[in-house]
């Protein structure tokens, strides 16, 4: 089996190197959208604390406020972080 | 620049040298190189790996999140590693000695602008970029240069310079600690900054590029051997040597599993002191846990090359990262300081022999073929792996407060690494031993 394991190539690369990239991008981008969310609920959370009874702080994005209330402060990283990450 | 330390048999001497003998201790000045290797090593490589002292500080200062503050350790690693090519390119072409100067006056530069920092940012390119461009220029050089001083007997020099690599933090670690308490983090960043400018001037002045520079043979030479023909690098042999290296899955995977091995550490280098303080313990005290740990590696750096060469390289480096892997498991119901001394103990045994069966495993693999590549590639690996070690805990102590799926990760890395090991092409002949014809 081992043997066989390291015959198997994709684009020329062992499976076992490939696995270890995938596996490891994934978590990056994953722990860092994730990371990103939390960041951002947080300072929604803390507007809707903070402009509680002001609805022109609520209101800036036309809707409930929630996460669109924080866009104006969303780091570009965040940014990236969330349209890279499929699962948040 | 080089890969692994050569054995004596790389520099196999001519035939009526043979049989002539030498000492394999006596007095030279190589020694005194290798000390300022050796030195230079722990001044310059302990700044990062004692990073986990910082942490609580630079936190409570600018109340900056975990995630925000070791993404900084990341990019440092991240930009080391990418430099080191470039590194070993610039000690080639000037010599070490005017590469150890330039980096040390980048990484005495990088460590008074990071005592001055007052923006996320500006950390990131003082304490990343700066200090990790300046840590590659003046260490990547050393070993090359190192190894000009010898003929024969390099093992014991390489085996100070890789024990160099935790005795520098067992002592760093502490005394920061101590500075940070008595002198802020700032004062400890501009304390070390001049402390490290006065022992780097003495110990350029003191290095010399090659034994020729003082009028002195390699260590190791025979009486009456000739040796005009230094260690050069051919380029052309090199170059054919890389291409067919490149088609070698063990190419790949060596770097890969420096890159697990390198993850599984680095969580607990960066975290464990924030681990401890989370804990109830004293930064101070929390420091010299980590000083333990990497003294206890030491032993282990030294006997892992010895212990892959006699016993089987991956048989070794198998069990090493499995207990650098399996000990991680303490740190769940570690919480009085003696269980934390314990843990230290344990893993830093797993730890120090995490890296140094690869050259061992370069040689079985490629024999004495140019393996500049290969070694630059693992290190890449490796430096990608401390950068995403270093990183992780604190993106993942922001999300769920706390230390437990990071101490995850660093174990399954490690073990991830082993089973890599497992299923690496056995080392009795090598890989490609027609890649001259």
């Amino acid at each position: 089996m081992a043997v066989q394991l390291r015959r198997i190539t994709v684009l020329g690369l062992p499976v076992q190197f490939l696995a270890v990239a995938i596996v490891s991008a994934a978590l990056f981008v994953y722990l860092s959208g994730w990371a990103a969310l939390v960041r951002v609920e947080a300072r929604s959370d803390s507007y809707h604390a903070s402009a509680f009874g002001e609805p022109s702080v609520r209101s800036t994005s036309g809707d409930d406020g929630d996460i669109s209330a924080t866009d104006g402060e969303e780091q570009p990283w965040e940014r990236v972080a969330l349209f890279v990450c499929p699962l948040h | 620049m080089s890969d692994s330390p050569p054995t004596d048999s790389d520099l196999t001497p001519p035939s009526d040298a043979t049989s002539k003998s030498v000492s394999t201790f006596y007095w030279h000045y190589a020694w005194v190189i290798v000390a300022i290797a050796a030195i230079m090593q722990m001044v310059g490589a302990s700044i990062r790996m004692a990073f986990g002292v910082f942490i609580e500080p630079l936190s409570q200062t600018f109340l900056w999140d975990q995630g925000d503050i070791t993404l900084a350790y990341g990019i440092n690693s991240v930009v080391s590693a990418i430099a080191s090519p470039a590194a070993g390119w610039i000690g080639d072409r000037f010599g070490a000695r005017k590469a150890m100067a330039f980096g040390s006056l980048m990484f005495i530069a990088g460590m008074v602008i990071t005592g001055v920092i007052q923006e996320l940012w500006q950390f990131y390119v003082a304490f990343g970029v700066i200090l990790g461009t300046a840590q590659a220029i003046f260490l990547v050089p050393l070993l090359p240069g190192v190894m000009r001083w010898y003929r024969r007997q390099l093992g014991w020099g390489m085996g100070i310079l890789m024990a160099s690599w935790g005795i520098g933090p067992a002592i760093a670690a502490p005394v920061m600690g101590l500075m940070i308490v008595h002198l802020e983090w700032q004062g400890t960043f501009w304390v070390t900054a001049a402390g490290s400018a006065v022992i780097m001037a003495i110990l350029i002045y003191l290095y010399k590029d090659s034994p020729a520079d003082i009028g002195a043979d390699p260590y190791g030479a025979l009486p009456g051997e000739s040796f005009k023909v230094e260690i050069v690098i051919d380029k052309v042999k090199a170059s054919n040597f890389a291409s067919h290296m490149k088609k070698t899955s063990a190419y790949y995977n060596m770097s890969s599993i420096h890159f697990l091995g390198c993850v599984g550490h680095a969580v607990i280098l960066v975290y464990l002191i924030p681990i401890a303080v989370q804990e109830g313990i004293d930064l101070v005290a929390a420091a010299t846990i980590l000083a333990v740990m990497a003294a206890i590696s030491v032993p282990s750096r030294f006997a892992v090359p010895v212990l892959a060469d006699k016993v089987g390289v991956r048989t070794i480096m198998a069990i090493f990262y499995f207990l650098q892997g399996i000990t991680v498991i303490l740190l769940f119901w570690t919480h009085e300081y003696w269980m934390f001394y314990l843990f230290a103990v344990v893993f830093g045994i797993g730890y120090g022999g995490e890296s140094g069966g690869f050259p061992i495993l370069n040689r079985k693999y490629y024999g004495h073929a140019p393996q500049g590549s290969p070694y630059g590639f693992q290190m890449l690996g490796a430096g990608l792996g401390m950068a995403l070690g270093g990183w992780i805990g604190g993106v993942i102590f922001d999300i769920t407060n706390g230390y437990g799926w990071a101490l995850v990760i660093s174990i399954g890395a490690s073990i991830a690494g082993m089973v890599s090991i497992i299923l690496l092409e056995p080392t009795d002949e090598l890989i490609i031993p027609d890649w001259e014809t």
